[in-house]
């Protein structure tokens, strides 16, 4: 009797170590399988491009060196199309005619959208404000910053040249016709769109891709880090380049940032800055940052700057923008923050 | 109480002690670590800074900036550029840059963990 009880207690151990030595392997194998899989390698490319400078970080199973290339050969492909001071690009031919123009489908859908946006927000955002920028000298990238206030006279008759009135689109044909000698500038939404077909071009490439591309401080989600974290996204505190005011977590989508701080100069103590009103012909007041979060780029870069000429009203631009699509934080000019209630979303999801 | 009783011998002290200098010292290492700006002039690498101090851009025989690093941020001062938004820019920390578009500069802190802002939008 005693020798059964022997045996069965020796085979209820060695049942008990299978399982426990089974239980550990699985526990062994699911750590090795999730935890120490090697992260992707991220491939960071910088270059200058779109009038600033860009950085492309990304990882591929296909080839990460090759997908940055490809996507910064993209975005340099827009900025030569779209730049109004190249006189090969299509806004220069545009700009250039007192008459209809037949223009590509890529530009027929940008002015489009471009349209678009200067009805949702009332004017606020421009596509024809070339000959305003030009009167205060912000067209030139690479020359001496403007130091005169033009005349009230001038700004006057530059407000003749400007609104999306000014500006005709023919569907039926595809082509488009500039009136009273508006200028278009696609600088409001054109880095946007190029961000947007940077993220087009590398999921054909590979759909799986993860990474960021960044166009001058507006940055377009590829996918999360390391395929399932956050990208930390520092908002600049417009007057200390050096500290951030707020931190985005994104794992998709797109964040652009209009502030008064990126090309301006000063008379008399006043800061004069490159977001224009078209309203007044003089650069916006009320705010001095504003960033908007978007599902894609064309609608955070379009947005931010609407946002940022419409600072004096700013409860409307907190509150009824994220009904265009954007989630804004603000920063007006007594420096106080300002936010759209679901910010908090991509403030706390880490 | 007899050696065999005893909760630790005097090898695994000996033994715990060391790997508590190690970890510690691993630990002040990486706190110690300095940092480090990369400076690129048309995409390429063009200096490293590792010590505090001012040092002169060029590219090839044409004078750029100074750019001034304090051991903790960087700024630049007397760019030759037209526009100035590199000084303009003034100091900045890890997760910041510094751009020259004219001169085709690029000012940062080469990135040493993955912790803390991947990017800034300004």
């Amino acid at each position: 009797m005693r020798q059964k009880d022997s045996k069965n207690l020796l085979k209820l151990d060695r049942k008990i170590l299978l399982v426990a030595v089974s239980l550990v392997s699985v526990v062994l194998i699911i750590f090795l399988t999730s935890f120490l899989k090697a992260p992707p390698n991220y491939y960071e490319l910088t270059g200058f491009t779109l009038g600033t400078y860009c950085r492309i970080v990304v990882s591929s199973r296909k080839g990460s060196k090759v997908l940055a290339q490809v996507i910064f050969n993209e975005l340099d492909r827009i900025y030569k199309k779209f730049n109004p001071n190249d006189p090969a690009s299509v806004i220069s031919r545009i700009n250039a005619s007192n008459d209809w123009v037949d223009i590509d489908e890529e530009t027929f859908a940008l002015l489009d959208a471009a349209v678009r946006f200067s009805k949702l927000t009332n004017g606020a955002f421009d596509p024809t404000l070339g000959e305003l920028i030009r009167l205060w000298g912000f067209d030139k990238i690479a020359e001496a910053p403007p130091s005169r206030v033009p005349s009230l006279k001038e700004i006057e008759e530059a407000l003749k040249h400007i609104g999306t009135d000014k500006l005709e689109l023919d569907f039926q044909r595809r082509r488009v016709r500039l009136l009273n000698g508006a200028k278009l500038d696609l600088g409001g939404i054109a880095k946007g769109y190029a961000l947007d077909r940077a993220y087009q071009v590398a999921k054909e490439v590979d759909k799986d891709c993860t990474g960021f591309v960044e166009a001058g401080g507006d940055i377009r989600i590829l996918g999360p880090k390391f395929g399932s974290r956050p990208w930390v996204v520092g908002v600049r505190n417009p007057r200390q380049s050096d500290a951030a005011i707020a931190y985005l977590y994104l794992t998709s989508g797109a964040v652009a940032t209009s502030g008064d701080y990126e090309r301006y100069f000063e008379v008399g103590g006043v800061r004069y800055h490159h977001i224009l009103d078209p309203k007044t012909g003089f650069p916006a007041r009320g705010a001095i940052s504003v960033t908007v979060v978007a599902d894609n780029a064309v609608t955070a870069d379009a947005l931010s700057t609407a946002g940022f000429v419409m600072g004096t009203d700013w409860e409307y631009v907190v509150l009824e923008f994220p009904k265009f699509g954007g989630n804004v934080l603000m920063v007006t000019d007594d420096g106080s923050i300002r936010r759209s209630p679901a910010m908090v979303v991509y403030e706390q999801s880490r | 109480m007899n050696s065999r009783d005893e909760l630790f011998k005097k090898r695994d002290l000996f033994l715990i002690i060391s790997l508590m200098v190690v970890f510690l010292g691993l630990y002040w290492g990486k706190s110690q670590k300095g940092q480090t700006v990369e400076v690129f002039v048309g995409g390429k690498l063009s200096m490293q800074i590792r010590v505090a101090g001012s040092y002169e851009l060029h590219d090839g025989d044409k004078y750029l900036m100074k750019v001034v690093f304090d051991g903790q941020k960087v700024h630049v001062e007397n760019a030759d550029c037209p526009l100035k938004i590199c000084e303009k820019t003034g100091r900045v920390g890890p997760g910041g840059v510094i751009i020259c578009v004219p001169n085709r500069v690029l000012i940062k802190f080469r990135k040493v963990s993955n912790e803390g802002v991947d990017v800034m939008t300004w």
